[in-house]
C-alpha cells in the first residue's frame, strides 16, 4: 500500500520558502530605545576623517545621515563642473545631466552644431548648456545622450511590475560604447564610455563580459585620476564577486572604501570575506599597511563587531591609522551604556531586561580597552596622543575608580595641547564631580545650584540634565522623596501621581525661611513659588482619601485670591454625564474648592437637622459626590488627572490603564441616594434619585469583569440585570413622573434602556 | 527555483503532491510610502508536477502604515502578481503574516478583499500557535483554512533557550482552544534546523548550514555539550567574522520530537482533510530524514 492511499485524508505538502522566525508568543510594544548618557563627544576626533559614519555604527549612520545616492550624484556634479573649468553653476549642470530627457539633449546637441542657433526651451538660461554652445562642444553633448539612452537600464525603481533586464538592448548599448570608446578624441569620455560599458555589462549579468570590458579599456586608458575610475572598480569587484572570486572583490571593495568617498557605503556594504583562507589571501593582496588596516575597519565596521580586537590589530600594523580614534570612540560609547551612572540609572531595569544593557562581560571589556589605551599611551605612537591621555582617566572613571580618574585628569591637563581634547576634559571633569556626589550638605547644595544655573558644559551637554537629576534622585530617595521627586520630575507629575510623603516633604522645603540657592530652585516653577500648588494638591489627595476635612484645611491655606480661578459647582444636576461641562459662563453661583467643601458640611448639617428637608439636601449631597467622581463635570474637585481610558475591571482597583488612580467609585454618591430613597415622598425627587442610582449602577457595570465591548463603534452596551435594578425601578414606579418624561427625551441611554 | 534531483526524488518516493512556494514578500517602503513585493520568485523556467501553492509573506509593518483607502488597489496587486509569476492554475492562495492587535483590522479587511478578487480558489493562511490559544484576543482571520506552523515556539534570542524550533512541552502549554477554533486548521511540521550565534549574551545571527563545521573542527570550536559551542579563537564561518568567546547553540529538530509531534496534535487537529506539511524543502536535511520515517511521523496523526 502506498503512502498516498495509507493516509487518504492526509496531504504531504513541502514548504520550499523561508520563515524569519516568529516565536509562539511575543509583543509588538513601543520600544522606547536604551536610556542612558553619552559624554564622550564624537566630535572630539577629526570629524572630516573619512571615516566619520563609524561614529553612530555605520548601519545607524548610514539610516540617519548618509545617504549614498546624493553622495554619488554631488560627485558626478562636482566633477563635471570641475572638468569644465568650474564655469557652470553645480544647478545647471544637474539640470542637464540629472533631470533632461533624451529630445532634449538631441535639441541642445543641435543648437551646438549649428550655426548661431539659439538655444530655446528649459536649457535657454542654462550656463552648462551656454557653456557646451560656445566651445562646440559635440564629444560631450554625445556622451550625455548616449548616458541617457543608458540609465533605464542601469537604474533599479521599486515594482509591482515582473521586470528582467532586456538583455539585448544592453548588448547593443554595450557595443556601441565600444565604438564610441574607439572614436572620442576625450580621454575623458573614453574613461566614461567604459564606464557605460561595463556598468550594463554587469547590471545584464555578463560578469566574464564585463571583466574582459574592464580588461580591454584599462589597457587603452590614459585619463587624470577621476571618481569613474573607483565607479568601474566597483563593478569590476562586483562581476569577481557574482563569479565567486571573492578575495579579489573584497580588495577592489577595501580600495573603494578607502580612496572613493562618493561609493564608499556601497563599498563597506559589499565587502564580503568567507573564510579565514580568504581573509589572509585579501591580505597578501595588500599593498601596504594602509589597505590592511582598512580592511580591519571594514570589519569592525559591523555592528557587533569586537572593536578593542580590531584596534589592537589595526594598531600593530598602522599605529598612525585614523581608523583608530574612530573605533576607540565607538567602543567607549558602548562602555558608557554600560557603566555611566548604571548605579542610579533610573531605566536600569528597562535596559537590562530589554536591551541586555550592561552586557554580560562588560567588566571584562572595560579591563581590555583599558590595557590597550594603557599600552598605547606608553608606547607613544599614536597620532593623537592627548585623546588617549584623556580617554585612560575616563575609563577610570566608568571603572567607578574615581580617584585614579581625578590623578589621571590633574596629571594631564597642562600637557593638552588641543581644545577639543581640553573641552572634552571639561565634560569629564563635570562628569566626576556628579559622580562623587554622596550626601549633599548646603555647601553642595549651593555647588549644584550653581552647576544648573552656570555651568557651560552642563548647559551645552543635554545628557547632563537627567545625569544630575537621576543621580540626585536616588541620593535624596532615602531622606527627601519630596527632593527625589522633583529633581527627576515636574509639578504635573506629582499631580497626575500625588503621593502625600512627597508633598509633605516638598511644603517643608518650599516654606523654609532660609531655602538654599538648590532649594530654591526646586521650589519654583517659571519662577512662581509651588507652596499653594503643593497645599491644592494636598487638599485634594486627602479629599480623594475620603477625608473633607483634612482637605477643607488645606484648600484653606491657599490664600483666596490664589483661589480666584477655581470655579466649581457639584450640586448642579445634568440628565447626561459631561465631564467636561465644568462651569457655564453664565452660571451665577460657582465656589472655589474651599467653597464647595463648607457647602457640602452645611448641606450635612441641615440634612442630619431639618429632618422635614431632609431628603432634598440629601439628594444636593448625592448630586455632588456624583459630580466629584470621575463620571461628573466637577471630577477636578477630586483628582488632577482624568485618563479617558479605563481598564476592564478597574472597578476593583479604581486605576486607568495608565496606572493613575481614578476617582470611580460611586459608593458616597449612592449613600445619599438611598437615604433620599428611604426618606422622600415627592415622585419627582424619588425619580431624579433612581435616575441617578441607576446611572451609578451603569457606571460599576462599565468598571465591572462582566462588561463587554459593544461590537459597534457609538453603540450603548447592554447590561446585565443585576446592573439594571434602578432603571427597572424607575420605569416602574416612575413612569408617569415629569421628570421621567424629560429624562427619556434627553437621555439616549436611558431610552435605550426602558426598552430593554 | 529550482529542485535538486535528489530533492525531486525525494518528494517523489513521499509522493508528495503539493509545494508551498514563496512568491514573494510584501514589504513597507518608508520612502515611497507604499507597499512593494521583495525577494520576488523565479519560475519562468520551472516545469513541475506537483500542484504549487503561492504564498506571500505580509510584513506588520506594511499593516501598521498603509491607509484603508489603500487596501483594495493592494489585493489588486497581490492578486494580480501572484497570477502573473504562477506557471500553472492556482488553486489556494496562502498567506503569511504574525498579525497584531494593531494591524489585525488591516490584515483581515486585506484577506477580505482578497478573497473578492479570487472568489474560486482557496484561501488560507498560516496560523501561530498563540493566535489559537488566545483567538478571543487575535481574532480569527477571514480565511477557508489555517496552517498550523507547529515551530519556532521559543524565544531563539534568549541564551538560555534550548530548541526555539520544537520544543514539546513548550508546545503544550499553547494546545489549547482548538475545539472552539472557527477555521479548520492543516499543520506544518519543522524539518529545518540553524546556529544560533550569540556575542555578549546578545543573539547576532541565524546561520544555516555550519552546524557540521562547527561539530568537526574542534581547532577552532570547543564543545560545551551536545549543542553548544564556544568560539575557541576569532575565525570567519560561512562569511560571518566570529570573535573569540561567541557562543554557538545548534538546533535542529530529532526524529524522536518530530514523531511525537502526531501524538501530540491528533487530539487537537478535527480536520477531516488534514494535509500535513514540512518546512521546509532542504537537501542537507532530508538526507538525515528518511522516507519512511517521514511517512510514520504522519501516521502519528492517526
Amino acid at each position: 500500500m502506498t503512502f498516498w492511499k495509507k493516509f487518504a485524508t492526509n496531504f504531504i505538502s513541502i514548504f520550499v520558502f523561508y520563515l524569519i522566525p516568529h516565536s509562539v508568543a511575543h509583543s509588538c510594544a513601543y520600544d522606547p530605545g536604551f536610556q542612558g548618557y553619552a559624554f564622550f563627544d564624537a566630535t572630539t576626533i577629526n570629524t572630516n576623517t573619512l571615516y566619520a559614519p563609524y561614529f553612530l555604527g555605520f548601519a545607524d549612520f548610514y539610516k540617519k545621515k548618509l545617504n549614498p545616492q546624493k553622495d554619488q550624484v554631488d560627485a558626478n556634479l562636482l566633477e563635471w563642473r570641475e572638468r569644465f573649468c568650474n564655469l557652470a553653476s553645480i544647478e545647471d549642470i544637474r539640470k542637464i545631466i540629472y533631470k533632461s530627457k533624451v529630445h532634449q539633449l538631441i535639441k541642445l546637441q543641435t543648437a551646438i552644431k549649428g550655426k548661431a542657433i539659439k538655444i530655446t526651451g528649459p536649457f535657454s538660461n542654462n550656463s552648462f548648456a551656454k557653456h557646451l554652445q560656445r566651445h562646440k562642444c559635440t564629444e560631450t553633448i554625445e556622451y550625455l545622450i548616449f548616458a541617457k539612452r543608458c540609465e533605464p537600464y542601469a537604474t533599479w525603481v521599486k515594482s509591482w511590475e515582473n521586470k528582467t533586464p532586456d538583455i539585448k538592448a544592453m548588448t547593443q548599448l554595450i557595443k556601441k560604447a565600444k565604438n564610441k570608446f574607439n572614436k572620442t578624441n576625450s580621454h575623458y569620455f573614453k574613461l566614461r564610455y567604459a564606464y557605460q560599458a561595463i556598468r550594463l555589462a554587469h547590471y545584464a549579468g555578463k560578469y566574464q563580459e564585463a571583466l574582459d570590458l574592464y580588461d580591454y579599456f584599462i589597457l587603452k586608458k590614459e585619463n587624470d585620476e577621476s571618481i569613474i575610475d573607483y565607479w568601474i572598480l566597483g563593478h569590476k569587484a562586483g562581476a569577481l564577486q557574482a563569479l565567486d572570486k571573492n578575495v579579489d572583490a573584497a580588495y577592489l571593495y577595501t580600495q573603494i572604501f578607502l580612496h572613493c568617498p562618493s561609493k564608499r557605503t556601497s563599498a563597506f556594504r559589499s565587502f564580503k570575506i568567507k573564510t579565514d583562507e580568504e581573509w589572509q589571501h585579501c591580505m597578501e593582496l595588500c599593498r601596504n599597511d594602509e589597505e590592511k588596516a582598512t580592511m580591519y575597519t571594514l570589519r569592525a565596521g559591523s555592528r557587533h563587531s569586537n572593536l578593542t580586537e580590531e584596534m589592537h590589530s589595526i594598531y600593530d600594523i598602522d599605529p598612525t591609522n585614523e581608523n583608530l580614534e574612530i573605533l576607540l570612540v565607538k567602543e567607549i560609547h558602548k562602555l558608557e551604556k554600560d557603566f555611566l551612572g548604571h548605579d542610579f540609572n533610573d531605566q536600569k531595569y528597562q535596559n537590562k531586561v530589554r536591551f541586555g544593557i550592561p552586557r554580560k562581560d562588560a567588566g571584562q571589556k572595560l579591563i581590555n580597552l583599558n590595557k590597550f589605551v594603557r599600552k598605547v599611551n606608553q608606547e607613544q605612537k599614536i597620532k593623537n596622543p592627548d585623546l588617549w591621555k584623556i580617554t585612560e582617566g575616563y575609563l577610570e572613571l566608568l571603572a567607578s575608580d574615581f580617584y585614579a580618574a581625578e590623578k589621571t585628569f590633574n596629571k594631564i591637563r597642562k600637557e593638552i595641547k588641543d581644545q577639543r581634547i581640553k573641552d572634552q576634559l571639561k565634560v569629564f571633569d563635570l562628569v566626576l564631580k556628579i559622580n562623587m556626589i554622596e550626601e549633599p550638605d548646603e555647601e553642595d547644595e549651593a555647588e549644584i545650584a550653581e552647576i544648573i544655573k552656570r555651568n557651560d558644559e552642563y548647559e551645552s551637554h543635554p545628557d547632563f540634565e537627567d545625569f544630575l537629576s537621576d543621580k540626585l534622585a536616588d541620593i535624596y530617595k532615602k531622606d527627601s522623596p519630596g527632593k527625589a521627586f522633583l529633581v527627576q520630575h515636574d509639578m504635573r507629575k506629582l499631580s497626575i501621581e500625588p503621593k502625600m510623603e512627597t508633598i509633605d516633604d516638598l511644603l517643608d522645603i518650599c516654606t523654609k525661611e532660609e531655602m538654599t540657592d538648590f532649594e530654591k530652585l526646586l521650589c519654583s516653577e517659571e519662577g512662581v513659588i509651588i507652596t499653594n500648588k503643593l497645599r491644592d494638591l494636598k487638599g485634594t489627595l486627602f479629599l480623594s482619601q475620603g477625608k473633607p476635612e483634612a482637605a477643607l484645611a488645606a484648600f484653606k491655606e491657599v490664600p483666596r485670591p490664589a483661589r480666584e480661578g477655581q470655579k466649581f459647582n457639584p450640586f448642579r444636576e445634568m440628565i447626561n454625564d459631561c465631564i467636561n461641562c465644568e462651569i457655564e459662563n453664565d452660571t451665577a453661583i460657582y465656589y472655589d474648592k474651599a467653597g464647595v467643601l463648607e457647602r457640602i458640611f452645611e448641606l450635612e448639617f441641615e440634612g442630619r437637622s431639618d429632618f422635614e428637608n431632609s431628603d432634598l439636601y440629601f439628594y444636593e449631597l448625592g448630586i455632588a459626590y456624583y459630580n466629584m467622581s470621575y463620571f461628573g463635570h466637577s471630577w477636578k474637585m477630586m483628582d488632577n488627572f482624568r485618563s479617558g481610558s479605563l481598564a476592564k475591571g478597574v472597578g476593583v482597583e479604581n486605576m486607568s490603564k495608565y496606572g493613575q488612580k481614578e476617582m470611580v467609585s460611586g459608593e458616597k454618591a449612592m449613600e445619599y441616594f438611598q437615604k433620599v430613597l428611604d426618606l422622600t415622598k415627592d415622585e419627582e425627587l424619588k425619580a431624579r434619585t433612581l435616575f441617578m442610582a441607576a446611572k451609578i449602577e451603569r457606571n460599576n457595570y462599565y468598571l465591572s469583569e462582566d462588561y463587554k465591548r459593544p461590537k459597534g463603534r457609538n453603540m450603548i452596551p447592554a447590561a446585565p440585570p443585576k446592573y439594571m435594578t434602578f432603571y427597572k425601578r424607575l420605569k416602574r414606579e416612575s413612569m408617569q413622573t415629569e421628570f421621567y418624561k424629560e429624562a427619556i427625551t434627553e437621555c439616549k441611554y436611558f431610552r435605550f434602556y426602558t426598552k430593554k | 527555483m529550482e529542485l535538486t534531483p535528489f530533492e525531486l526524488d525525494y518528494l517523489d518516493s513521499l509522493e508528495v503532491a503539493t509545494l508551498y512556494v514563496k512568491f514573494f514578500d510584501l514589504d513597507w517602503d518608508f520612502n515611497l510610502k507604499s507597499a512593494f513585493p521583495q525577494a520576488v520568485v523565479q519560475l519562468d523556467n520551472y516545469k513541475s508536477d506537483f500542484e504549487i501553492i503561492p504564498t506571500i509573506f505580509i510584513t506588520n509593518r506594511t499593516l501598521l502604515h498603509i491607509d484603508n483607502a489603500q487596501l483594495p488597489a493592494l489585493a489588486n496587486k497581490i492578486v494580480q502578481k501572484i497570477e502573473s509569476l504562477a506557471i500553472s492554475e492556482i488553486h489556494e492562495i496562502q498567506i503569511d503574516c504574525d498579525w497584531s492587535p494593531k494591524t489585525e483590522a488591516a490584515y483581515f479587511q486585506l484577506l477580505k478583499l482578497i478573497r473578492q478578487q479570487k472568489k474560486d480558489i482557496l484561501l488560507s493562511a498560516t496560523i501561530r500557535l498563540h493566535q489559537v490559544k488566545y483567538a478571543d484576543i487575535t481574532g480569527t482571520p477571514p480565511i477557508d483554512k489555517g496552517m498550523l506552523m507547529f515551530y519556532n515556539m521559543g524565544e531563539v534570542t534568549k541564551m538560555e533557550t534550548k530548541n526555539s524550533i520544537l520544543d514539546l512541552e513548550l508546545a503544550k502549554q499553547y494546545l489549547y482552544n482548538f475545539e472552539n477554533y472557527a477555521i479548520p486548521l492543516d499543520v506544518a511540521l519543522p524539518l529545518f534546523s540553524w546556529t544560533v550565534l550569540f556575542r555578549e549574551g546578545e543573539m547576532i545571527k541565524l546561520m544555516t548550514n555550519v552546524d557540521q563545521e562547527i561539530s568537526q573542527d574542534s581547532s577552532r570550536f570547543e564543545k560545551v555539550d551536545a549543542t553548544h559551542f564556544e568560539v575557541k579563537k576569532s575565525t570567519y564561518l560561512d562569511g560571518q567574522y566570529l570573535y573569540k568567546g561567541d557562543q554557538l547553540r545548534i538546533e535542529s529538530v530529532n526524529h524522536q520530537d518530530l514523531k511525537a509531534c502526531g501524538e501530540l496534535l491528533k487530539a487537537h487537529l478535527k480536520n477531516d482533510h488534514l494535509a500535513i506539511s514540512f518546512y521546509h524543502l532542504d537537501s542537507t536535511i532530508l538526507n538525515t530524514f528518511s522516507y519512511d520515517f517521514l511517512e510514520e511521523v504522519c501516521n502519528q496523526f492517526h
